[in-house]
């Protein structure tokens, strides 16, 4: 099977250069970098210029550091007078459709009681830091409703976010991991915190501190860059982009020869999370570049199961695969090597496979604090609503889904904000398409 | 010292109270499921008596009963009943119930199936009722139930007091249900009960042949509903009820519950009763209850 597998995908390979065939285009950024406003040189306007006009990139982000941190007696923490000043540096210098700059803080410490570095983007206001406060600082970054990520997750360094241990509750509050940073690889953490159930992207990034915005070789002699997977070159399609995911990160060399790397599967892009019925999935990757492909990898659940070699040399490259999904979560991610040694990573495609027999279920049952509500998604659905009752039919909780087919997540709490009893709870799951709506009835267990 | 009082009696008021689930509160009995809360008043089937206590020492004859419903999604409950005259003294109740809230797939976080959960509550009743001047009624109910689940259990006990006044076809009955300590008495996560204050009238026209009772509860948190209660026989072994009840919280629950009861069948005076309500997309409920007096 695995065989004939690889001959389809053989037969698919194409030559040539060529635009990958989807609703999005790839731009590229470096979305972490300093000037004299933390502890970096330069200006913020000196800045954008330099990685729009020398270093060609789409996106710049500016992510000073705001951690009270100080060096010699001297703060560099970015003071609220330079953040706003920067807000309206990056606001002035984005152009649609030409360049992007974001206004952005690098949060927490990495001394002995830090928890990490959190780079938080075109956030409406300053952390009131904390360093030590990592649930503090997700609980902020959801309210303040912007992207974030972790920066340079060394598992030698102090806490690093807890060893990224996974709260369910904070999940929306990270969006994106740093594969590289200037220098290091950190791939093991991003395969880590894709273990322990953070639902984040791949980003690179080269954490400037010198006049090499956009343009910082690193120490394997590449560049470091994030590919972004937006329909236009504009501030919020970027924003929106970052908080879905939609990323590849890379490190490239020359500048010129950048990639573009997209996953889908069952035509969703690399980033989405969806519920899906057991059964097969259809996996296409497109690799596009400067230069020539080497070999293409298919991650499941952060291990290359599959892989593609490219045998005869090409900058554009189609693999196309099916798999097979069971019960419960798979994730798959895609990597790719080229000849002259240039990576790049995709973000993650999340799927819950659920069974029909049971159409509303909750993950995990029986519930201690929080859970998921996953169930057998109707086609073509516009919304979904679940509605928690207790044994006796009084109404607990109306959530209302994010997405149609996404699960939806119950922190085991009525609508008052107060834990549940233990016991037996049902669930009224009604999901609307434009034709029809479906009404599934469920039964979870809270015990805690 | 009087703003005191008053600020203290605030306080008790603002406290929040969750009305969470007290499995004897879940209605077994048909007409439980018909008259709701309203059966307080208005039952007068052997078990329905046990509701409310101040009514026990009106029976004057030993009784069983025996109930089974059939909940929603494949949840089943049971009780049985004695009231036992306790010559001169009043009359005493003891009562059992069992729910069988059914099998739960179990699931890891991220969605391994892990086999099957069950769960069940049982639930314990002990009532006394005293009958002064012929017409007063007194009486006390204590309760207790406990919840199991796969690795851990819950439980929680609470009390009703009433009082009944009964005059030849009226009866007056003032009621105060639920009250008793946080719940569960076990669990860090637990809440004061929502004890309910319960008021009514029951009346019968045509020798009997028509009953009905307004009563009207009233909870800290929710806020009050009426329950409306009417029987008839149009046979004289054949009753019909209906009962009317909007509890805001019930969202789903139908306002209407229907029934019916065969009764004085055979020497040993033995009924039947049915009782049915509809819970909407959840799906409905139906009670089978039988009683027996001798
Ligand atoms: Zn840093
Ligand atoms: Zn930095």
């Amino acid at each position: 099977m695995k065989m004939m597998i690889q001959t389809t995908a053989l037969c698919l390979f194409l030559l040539g250069a060529g635009k990958i065939n989807a609703e999005y285009k790839c731009f590229y950024g470096n979305l972490h970098a300093h000037t004299s406003y933390s502890d970096g040189e330069s200006t913020p306007d000196t800045a954008f210029a330099y990685a729009r006009d020398v270093a060609g990139v789409d996106i710049q982000a500016l992510t000073e550091h705001n951690n009270g941190g100080s060096f010699s007696g001297v703060s560099y923490s970015i003071t609220p007078e330079h953040y706003q000043n920067l807000r309206l540096i990056a606001d002035t210098i984005t152009a649609p459709g030409r360049f992007v700059a974001l206004a952005g803080q690098e949060v927490g410490s990495i001394g002995s009681s830090g928890f990490g570095h959190i780079n938080v983007w075109e956030a409406p206001g300053l952390w009131p830091y904390n360093n030590s406060d990592l649930l503090g600082c997700y609980s902020w970054i959801l309210d303040q409703g912007c992207p974030a990520m972790y920066c340079h997750p060394d598992s030698s360094w102090n806490s690093n976010f807890n060893d990224l241990y996974y709260y369910q509750d904070y999940d929306r509050a990270m969006d994106l991991i740093e594969i590289i940073n200037s220098s290091t690889l950190y791939e093991d953490a991003y395969l880590r915190a894709l273990e322990r159930g953070w639902h984040v992207g791949a980003s690179a990034n080269q954490d400037n501190h010198r006049r090499d915005w956009g343009n910082r070789v690193n120490s394997y002699g590449n560049i470091p860059l994030t590919g972004i997977w937006a329909d236009t070159l504009t501030k919020p399609a970027v924003l929106e982009a970052l908080q879905s995911r939609r990323t590849t990160a890379m490190e490239v060399s020359p500048a010129s020869d950048r990639i573009n790397l997209l996953l889908s599967v069952d035509d969703r892009y690399q980033g989405e999370h969806f519920i899906r019925q057991e059964g097969t999935v259809k996996i296409m990757i497109q690799a596009s570049a400067g230069s020539d492909f080497a070999s293409l990898y298919l991650y499941t659940n952060g291990i290359p199961e599959d892989t593609f070699k490219v045998v005869q040399a090409s900058p554009m490259v189609t693999w196309e695969l099916e798999k097979n999904i069971g019960l419960g979560t798979v994730y798959y991610h895609a990597k790719a090597l080229q000849s002259d040694g240039d990576r790049a990573w995709t973000s993650p495609v999340h799927i819950d496979g659920v069974s029909e027999k049971n159409p509303v279920v909750t993950w995990p049952t029986p519930i201690k604090n929080y859970a998921r509500i996953v169930f057998t998604p109707l086609p073509a659905a516009v919304s979904v609503k679940a509605v928690i009752y207790d044994l006796s039919g009084k109404l607990v909780k109306e959530i209302i889904g994010s997405q149609p087919d996404q699960p939806i997540g119950w922190n085991g709490k009525d609508a008052k904000g107060r834990q549940v009893l233990n016991g037996v709870y049902f669930i009224r799951l009604e999901q609307k398409s434009a034709t029809e709506t479906r009404v599934s009835l469920g039964k979870t267990m809270v015990s805690r | 010292m009087k703003k005191i009082i008053i600020i203290s009696w605030a306080v008790m008021l603002a406290q929040t109270v969750q009305a969470q689930l007290l499995y004897w509160d879940m209605p077994t009995t048909a007409e439980q499921v018909v008259f709701g809360e309203g059966c307080l008043l208005q039952s007068r089937e052997p078990q329905g008596l046990l509701q409310n206590p101040s009514s026990l020492g009106f029976i004057k004859y030993r009784t069983l009963s025996a109930s089974g419903i059939q909940w929603w999604q494949e949840v089943y409950g049971g009780s049985a009943s004695a009231a036992l005259p306790v010559r001169r003294y009043g009359t005493a109740s003891f009562s059992l119930g069992y729910w069988s809230l059914g099998t739960v797939s179990g699931y890891t976080e991220d969605g391994q199936p892990m086999g099957t959960l069950q769960s069940q509550a049982s639930n314990l009743g002990l009532g006394y009722g005293l009958v002064m001047a012929d017409a007063w009624g007194l009486g006390l109910n204590l309760k207790a139930s406990r919840l199991n689940l796969p690795d851990r259990y819950d439980w929680g006990w609470s009390s009703d007091i009433a009082l009944m006044y009964k005059r030849g076809l009226l009866s007056g009955s003032l009621m105060v249900k639920d009250l008793g300590p946080d719940y569960p008495r076990n669990n860090d996560i637990r809440y004061p009960q929502n004890t309910a204050y319960v008021a009514g009238v029951r009346a019968e026209y045509l020798a009997g042949k028509v009953s009905g009772s307004v009563q009207y509860n009233i909870r800290k948190e929710e806020g009050g509903y009426p329950s409306l209660s009417l029987e008839s026989y149009p046979l004289t072994s054949l009753s019909l009820k209906i009962g009317y009840e909007k509890i805001p919280e019930l969202a789903d629950r139908s306002p209407l519950g229907l029934g019916m009861e065969l009764k004085k069948l055979g020497r040993r005076d033995l009924s039947v009763a049915y009782g049915y309500r509809s819970y909407g997309d959840l799906g409905n409920i139906q009670a089978l209850s039988m009683g027996i007096s001798f």
